[in-house]
């Protein structure tokens, strides 16, 4: 952490916009993609970061809720030039792909008409499923350490599944089960070392 | 409407511990289950557009706000999903590590993740039981699986194929029309 920038260096925003909008228009394939371009346009190129700035951009929004990518870029975008710099880097970022998104949602009500779009479709979920599972494989290796975690995960399964109950509210439920069970110990054991 | 759109956005946004990925299934549940905004097969249109164009998958949302209520709804739904997620950003930037590393914060994303990776089946699940008209789906969402899993295969290529050959089986079998 020795490397890292000083906050709000005070980039020009005009010029902090047209880069993360270019990144954000070549960033196919999510994450790794756009940790790539920024890296390369950013640290490489303009040596405006380094790459102790990338690192803890990542590191800490990882932390946060939300689309880890626009994440990086806000913290890194605040990094260059402020509340100012983040806000115009992030939507910027986001510009491209939301014009691709809105184009195809206005031209899919006239494809899906056409009759045989809806077995293509059902085709096109069949694979969605594959690769939603797939994901649902990557993030349990990643979040589900051992059976506590496995037990909230299968529950969580249950109660979406079979109870009906509201995401939002499995969610919460589970983050102060997690709280709960792994805070406690920790509290009693500070307790403890206070008293000794 | 567009009130109850932004709003359920922001709040997905912030149950999403573990990145765009998290806020899929609590997305699926919400605006198809929960609301019936949009069908199934709207929810993977959407998801499959998301993860094919550049940029983060939760770009989704703009699909589905235009969906629920056309430009407005594409723009109160993108803000929604992105605004929080942004601010929360910047602010750890602000504020650096004081209250990034806040075991509580910590413990309720070790806590949230893997239900969030239960969710997930449910939404396959749900998306299955929705529109797999037969076995040859349910094999074809195998062979994705496996594909995604074990090659480096674009999913762009996996989606396209699952595309091509829904619509040769509804030529041939069905006898759809083009």
């Amino acid at each position: 952490m020795v490397q890292t920038s000083s906050p709000a260096s005070g980039r020009p925003v005009l010029a902090l916009g047209y880069i993360f909008l270019r990144i954000g228009a070549a960033a196919f394939g999510g994450l790794g993609a756009s940790l790539a371009l920024i890296e390369r346009e950013l640290v490489t190129k303009r040596q405006w970061l380094t790459v102790a700035d990338v690192t803890a951009a990542l590191t800490y929004t990882k932390l946060l809720p939300g689309s880890t990518g626009p994440q990086v870029v806000a913290y890194l975008g605040y990094t260059l030039g402020g509340w100012c710099g983040s806000a115009v880097a992030t939507a910027a970022f986001l510009f491209p792909a939301a014009l691709i998104m809105l184009v195809l949602a206005a031209a899919y009500v006239s494809v899906t008409s056409v009759p045989v779009m809806q077995p293509a479709l059902n085709g096109l979920t069949a694979a969605i499923v594959g690769i939603l599972l797939a994901t649902t494989y990557r993030m349990g290796k990643a979040n589900i350490p051992d059976r506590l975690t496995l037990g909230i995960a299968l529950a969580s399964v249950v109660a979406g599944a079979v109870l009906g109950i509201s995401a939002a509210v499995i969610v919460v439920l589970a983050g102060l089960v997690g709280v709960g069970l792994y805070a406690v110990p920790l509290w009693k054991q500070a307790a403890e070392e206070d008293t000794r | 409407m567009i009130l109850d759109l932004f709003t359920r956005c922001v709040l997905i946004s912030l149950l999403a511990f573990g990145g765009g990925g998290a806020a899929l299934p609590l997305i699926e549940r919400i605006a198809v289950a929960e609301t019936g905004w949009v069908s199934p097969q709207d929810f993977a249109t959407a998801v499959a557009f998301g993860s094919i164009t550049p940029g983060p998958v939760l770009i989704t949302m703009t699909f589905l706000g235009y969906r629920v209520a056309g430009l407005v709804g594409a723009f109160a739904a993108t803000c929604g999903i992105f605004l929080m997620p942004w601010a929360l950003a910047a602010a750890a930037a602000h504020l650096l590590r004081r209250w990034m590393q806040h075991p509580l914060l910590h413990h309720f994303g070790r806590g949230a993740a893997p239900a969030v990776v239960g969710l997930l089946v449910v939404t396959a699940l749900h998306l299955g039981r929705s529109t797999f008209a037969s076995g040859i789906h349910i094999g074809m969402a195998g062979v994705a699986l496996g594909l995604a899993l074990w090659t480096k295969l674009h999913p762009l290529v996996l989606l396209l194929g699952g595309a091509v050959i829904g619509a040769l089986y509804g030529l041939v079998m069905e006898g759809k029309t083009l």
